[in-house]
């Protein structure tokens, strides 16, 4: 394996160039084009249908795109079949071999390298043991639990020490719990070993804590590239906006001094969104746990009485529909549950919020 | 477990292939004819002991089927023959294969002491006859009985309201019996004469049969009591403890005769020509006159038991020519008048 | 920067390089393609261009299908035809529901004896129920008083015979449709308080609606394209599949057979192509989290269901019963004694028991043969990437035999592979040409049973492989196969029982050294013997009801040793 990951860091590994997929008339991929950092872990995210599963299956050789490059380790493998390149593989269905034993599965692989006996079965031990199954290897994919059966397929994938680990929804036929532990597990897994993966998801949370880098796609383009961090707090679209977590879009207008008219009210934004200001019309979009209560008062920035009408309990917080100005335009906002209570939070009352200048994020509206 | 059953598999798709390459080899050795007939199995192996008694070195490999499917068959190969010689179909066949130019023209020795009716006239002859093959009606008297049904004596008796459902009779259209039963009818009552026997004939018909021995069988086997078939079917039946009759009808009957003919392009000539010329002598004559009453030889034929005396003096002077250059139109005139009304009940 | 002026012409079109296994792959499907073409493709081509030829082979135009089709019997037999193919249909159709819908949702007892009786049928020749029938239902019949005045010979005892002929077919096909159902409909049905008629209606019924609409189209086109029993038992009653018969084998017209064969194709592949039209539409019905389904026990219902299945279980041991007892009996109906001399093959017609080892050795062949040459053909179509078009041909053709009368085929053989300039003239008059037209015969039903296997296989398997460097055929030995298993011996299993009693395409083609116990009968019963005829036919049924029997406790031990995955 690499011996040297921190050098290698910044080095790109995969590299997607010009990619466009089409099937009859329909285009599946438009244009793509991608670097993929050496050890790094990218999710592709997207609502089903946006094509992350085709780009996912271009690069694995499955569906061979139409047009365009793909290069990995520096050499161009854009019309190389499957066999002929050098991935692992996880499909959401596992795809294990029902009727050979968890060993004769991790191992399969192995055999045909003519490995003798005894370095097969030691191989097969440590990737089990590496996924924490070095008990199981005698039993049938059947007798194993989904979190398992995803495990061993884990091990299969890199059981020839691939460069690179493709991951199609691996964990999506799983129960939330499993889930959240098999993220972490994996996670680590990946980290340990350095190996660059691509997983494809259409579910947020899984990207945001598992990648240290996500591709968002809808509609055969990507949207934006960027770490879970940016690709929160920056959304490039609305459509990233809106994808990634929960997002109010409120209808405004252009201000006289590099501000936004909200209805009645103005609110003044950071440098970097005033550039954004081109049309009259524009977006503004906050996250409902961005808009803030505590030490509100009429004299902060960007603040203005709101109604609540409805709070929902979801747990550890609430989630308040808000309405402010003539009562057509609502507004969520996450408030913690002591906050509701402290402030004496109830629906049909109202509360002053303040919309910090940092959160507010400016689209051109239309 | 697994492996196991596909190296099976395999050995058995490279045995097939072996195997059918060891077949092909075999089929070309030796001094073996390739016979094809339409006589009953049973007879053929008397057939083939009979004449190994006199030529040991001649094996002979039997194609057996009805006289359709053996026909059908022989004209399907016409590109390619298969057969080295045909012993035992009905001449009425070979006259169309003849005339498809299958045949060789082998005048086997022996052949003049042979009934001149029993053998092609050209010379040297195509075919040779070996026993006539006599249509006749199977009366089965204990059915007839049960229904009140008389005896019929001749062809015209069964046209008589009594019988009005109780006779089948075979398909001209599907089987050379029937055929052969249509166009001596139109041979003894002549054109006219013949259809309108037919279509008081066809009044009392229950059914139409596919197979011509089928009448026969079903007149046995009680399930009608009247059967236009053939004596030599008729005869076998009754030997099987069928309570049947066999009437040869007044008016005379009509016959076809089974006969032998070398297939052109035989590879092994030789020994067709060997077997051919054992078919027309006595010693055969006298063996196909143990299940059929009138053979080829003259003055060999003693009577058969359960087959009816007067069966030989009862054959019409058959004109295969006429029959075979008319059949087209006879076929499509008797399918036109009974063929195409819809099933009774 | 001169990479910018190169990128700047219009970029060019990935042209996928193919793996090893690509090439293996296509390579196979070529062989396939080959062999279906061979085995096939031109054998009919030459039998049903003589629709186009006079006798002495020159092209004439339409000018026979002309003739034909000014004969006005050709309508009574189209008339007849669609007319016994609809009833035959309707009947067999309703009374394989019913017993399909009872084998999988209910709880009486007996079901796998029920089920074993009710696939019999399946083993017998056609000439079995002809020789029964009439002598049951015959004037001499012990049952004649149940038809009345009617006929057995005739539309009535064709109708009998079909119904006979293809009930297994279509319970077959209605009891996998059957079991597939998802409980969990079922238990929102009766939390809803749905009645079980209306259930039957709302959940039942369209759930089924695929299965049916296939075995309606399965039933209807071997009912078409069935010759043996109207020839049999049919009489006069003219159908299309007997005026092949008249045509080839009453007037050697060769010519007029192969225009009634191409009608005879007409509704046959248009039955087969709605049918795949309609199967197109299906959706899985078993998504990953279905539920199978419990019968729950019903004491009034099962009471009912229980006599059902009695009644048709008797209708069919009746039926095979009356063609043994005919096989023991002297000289029926006038000599009832009983005797073994029925079995003494070798003095009758039709080869003796040689016909029947040849019969065996045909059987084993063709099973072993046409399995290994189906399977893996469907799973070369099925998994092979690119090549659509070829791939599409080839689903075609496995389509082609189902629709093809055996008469046709066989007489199709002999005028391709007879030919003087065959190369494969060789294997004409031997075991190798009986085995082949058998397998082509019996080809499409095999094919869609792997094909249905290999569709429940995941799709990923291959890729996986591809991505671990294992070539595709270790993982079809290693995987496909022996998770096929249970299907690979069904198909091996149909083959073997139907080579066992076919008659209409190799009764062209055997020869001396290959007569077949099922022609043996067939001839035996046109010589009068029909009391041996049917001995022989016994012997079909118990032969293959042993291989089955056989056939079964492998499975099981293969089961046990091979098929522990399965079980949790």
């Amino acid at each position: 394996m690499k011996n040297d990951t921190a050098d290698l860091k910044d080095e790109t590994y995969l590299q997607v160039r010009n990619v466009t997929k089409k099937f009859g008339t329909f285009t599946a991929l438009k244009d793509i084009s991608l670097d993929v950092i050496e050890g790094e872990f990218v999710c592709f995210l997207g609502p089903s249908g946006c094509g992350k599963t085709t780009l996912l299956r271009a690069i694995a050789g499955l569906d061979i795109q139409t047009l365009g490059s793909v290069y990995q380790g520096g050499k161009e493998i854009s019309n190389l079949p499957a066999s002929e390149r050098d991935f692992g593989i996880v499909f959401q269905s596992y795809a294990l071999f029902p009727n050979l034993s968890v060993n004769e599965n991790v191992g399969y692989g192995l055999v045909n390298i003519r490995t003798s006996k005894s370095d097969i079965k030691d191989r097969v031990t440590e990737l089990l043991s590496l996924v924490g199954l070095e008990d199981q290897g005698d039993k049938f994919p059947a007798q194993l639990s989904g979190g398992q059966q995803q495990r061993v397929a884990l091990a299969r994938a890199l059981a020839m020490s691939p460069g690179l680990l493709l991951l199609d929804e691996p964990l999506s036929a799983l129960d939330a719990k499993v889930r959240v532990h098999l993220r972490h597990e994996m996670k680590e897994l990946q980290r340990r070993l350095g190996v660059t993966t691509i997983m494809v998801t259409h579910d947020q949370e899984e990207a945001l804590t598992m990648a240290d880098r996500i591709v968002v796609m809808n509609d055969g383009v990507i949207e934006q590239v960027g770490t879970p961090e940016e690709i929160y707090g920056h959304p490039a679209s609305p459509f990233v906006a809106e994808f990634v977590g929960t997002m109010n879009f409120l209808k405004a207008t252009k201000g006289d001094n590099e501000n936004i008219n909200l209805g009645a009210h103005t609110l003044s934004l950071d440098d970097e969104e005033k550039a954004k200001l081109n049309g009259a019309d524009v977006l503004a979009c906050v996250r409902p746990e961005d808009i803030v209560v505590r030490g509100v008062d009429a004299n902060t920035e960007n603040s203005f009485d709101a109604t609540v009408l409805d709070l929902e309990f979801l747990g550890s917080f609430c989630r308040a529909t808000l309405t402010y100005g003539d009562g057509d335009v609502n507004l969520n906002a996450d408030f913690s549950i002591n906050l509701v209570r402290d402030k004496g939070i109830e629906v049909g009352g109202t509360v002053r919020i303040a919309l910090p200048a940092n959160s507010i994020h400016i689209f051109s509206a239309g | 477990m697994k492996s196991q059953i596909l190296k099976t598999v395999l050995a058995g798709a490279t045995g097939a292939f072996v195997g059918a390459t060891a077949l092909a080899g075999s089929a070309l050795a030796g001094d073996s004819l390739t016979v094809y007939t339409a006589v009953e199995a049973e007879d053929l192996k008397k057939y083939a002991k009979n004449f190994n008694a006199d030529h040991p070195d001649i094996k002979i490999n039997w194609v057996r089927d009805s006289t359709g499917i053996i026909t059908a068959k022989l004209l399907a190969e016409k590109n390619n023959p298969q057969a080295d010689i045909v012993w035992g179909l009905a001449a009425t066949s070979l006259m169309l294969l003849k005339e498809e130019g299958m045949l060789e023209a082998y005048s086997p020795k022996g052949v003049e002491k042979l009934d001149s009716k029993f053998r092609d006239s050209d010379s040297p002859t195509s075919w040779t006859g070996m026993d006539a093959w006599v249509a006749s009606v199977c009366f089965n008297t204990v059915e007839a009985k049960k229904a009140g049904l008389p005896a019929p004596k001749s062809w015209q008796d069964l046209t008589k309201p009594v019988y009005k459902n109780h006779i089948i009779m075979p398909n001209p259209n599907s089987s050379g019996t029937g055929f052969l039963d249509v166009s001596s009818w139109l041979q003894i009552f002549k054109e006219d004469g013949g259809w309108k026997f037919m279509d008081s004939l066809h009044a009392n018909i229950a059914r139409y049969t596919h197979s011509g021995s089928k009448p026969c069988k079903l007149a046995a086997a009680g399930e009608i009591p009247i059967g236009i078939s053939f004596a030599f079917r008729g005869a076998k039946s009754k030997a099987k403890g069928a309570p049947l009759e066999i009437i040869v009808p007044t008016e005379g009957v009509g016959w076809d005769m089974e006969a032998t003919a070398i297939i052109k392009g035989s590879k092994n000539l030789a020994a067709a020509k060997t077997l051919a010329d054992w078919t027309v002598t006595k010693k055969a004559n006298v063996m196909y006159n143990k299940g059929y009453a009138v053979v080829a030889y003259p003055g060999v034929a003693k009577p058969v038991k359960f087959f009816p005396a007067e069966i030989a003096s009862g054959m019409i002077d058959n004109d295969f020519q006429w029959a075979a250059s008319n059949r087209k139109r006879i076929l499509s005139e008797w399918q036109k008048r009974y063929d195409s009304k819809s099933d009774p009940k | 920067m001169t990479d910018q002026t190169m990128s700047s012409a219009s970029p060019a079109i990935v042209k996928p390089k193919l793996s090893r296994d690509d090439w293996v792959m296509r390579a196979f499907i070529l062989v396939i393609g080959l062999w279906l073409v061979v085995t096939l493709v031109m054998p009919l081509y030459v039998m049903l261009s003589k629709s186009v030829q006079n006798k002495d082979g020159f092209f004439i135009g339409l000018s026979n299908y002309i003739e034909y089709f000014s004969t006005p019997a050709l309508f009574y037999s189209i008339n007849n035809s669609f007319f016994i193919a609809f009833l035959s249909t309707a009947i067999s159709i309703s009374l394989a529901s019913v017993f399909a819908f009872i084998l999988s949702r209910s709880t009486i007892p007996g079901k796998s004896v029920f089920k074993n009786i009710a696939l019999l049928p399946l083993l017998a020749p056609s000439l079995l129920p002809g020789i029964s029938f009439v002598y049951l239902f015959g004037r001499q019949g012990v049952l004649k008083g149940l038809i009345g005045d009617y006929s057995i010979y005739g539309p009535i005892g064709i109708v009998m015979g079909e119904v006979f002929y293809t009930f297994p077919h279509a319970l077959m096909i209605l009891i996998a449709a059957f079991s597939i159902a998802d409980a969990r409909l079922y238990e929102a049905a009766s939390t809803l308080r749905t009645n079980r008629i209306r259930t039957f209606f709302t959940v039942t019924l369209p759930g089924i609606k695929y299965g049916l609409i296939s075995a309606i189209f399965v039933v209807f086109t071997l009912v078409i394209t069935d010759f043996g029993i109207p020839k049999v038992i049919g009489g006069q009653y003219n159908v299309l599949a007997t005026d092949i018969y008249k045509q080839v084998i009453g007037q050697q017209n060769f010519e007029m057979g192969a225009v009634v064969s191409v009608v005879l194709l007409i509704p046959a592949i248009l039955a087969f192509a709605v049918d795949r039209f309609v199967q197109r539409k299906q959706v899985a019905m078993l998504t990953a989290r279905a539920v199978p389904y419990e019968p729950k026990p019903h004491a009034i219902f099962n009471r009912f269901f229980f006599l059902y299945c009695c009644i048709i279980s008797v209708m069919i041991i009746g039926t095979i019963g009356m063609a043994g007892y005919a096989s023991f009996v002297t000289f029926w109906p006038y000599n009832l004694e009983l005797s073994l001399n029925n079995y003494d093959f070798d003095v009758m017609d039709g080869g003796g028991w040689g016909s029947f080892y040849n019969s065996l050795e045909m059987a084993a062949y063709t099973a072993v043969i046409g399995t290994s040459v189906i399977f893996t053909g469907a799973y070369m179509v099925e998994k092979a990437k690119g090549f659509g078009i070829v791939r599409g041909i080839i689903q075609f053709l496995c389509m082609i035999p189902m629709a093809v009368p055996g008469m046709v085929l066989g007489l199709a053989y002999i005028f391709f592979f007879n030919h003087p300039d065959n190369p494969l003239g060789f294997i004409y008059g031997t075991m190798p040409i009986l085995v082949i037209v058998t397998i082509a015969h019996f080809y499409t039903v095999s094919h869609l049973t792997s094909m249905t296997a290999l569709k429940q296989m995941d799709p990923e398997f291959e890729t996986v492989s591809a991505s671990l460097k294992v070539p595709f055929f270790r993982t079809f030995l290693k995987v496909t196969v022996p998770v096929c298993l249970p299907a690979i011996l069904d198909i091996s299993i149909y083959l073997f029982v139907n080579a066992m009693t076919t008659v209409s395409a190799v009764i062209f083609l055997y020869s001396s050294d290959t007569a077949l116990a099922s022609i043996a009968a067939l001839n035996m019963d046109d010589a009068g013997d029909v009391a041996p005829a049917a001995a022989m036919c016994m012997v079909i049924v118990a032969t293959s009801a042993s291989v089955r029997v056989v056939h079964a406790l492998l499975s099981k031990g293969i089961s046990a040793k091979t098929q522990k995955w399965r079980t949790r």
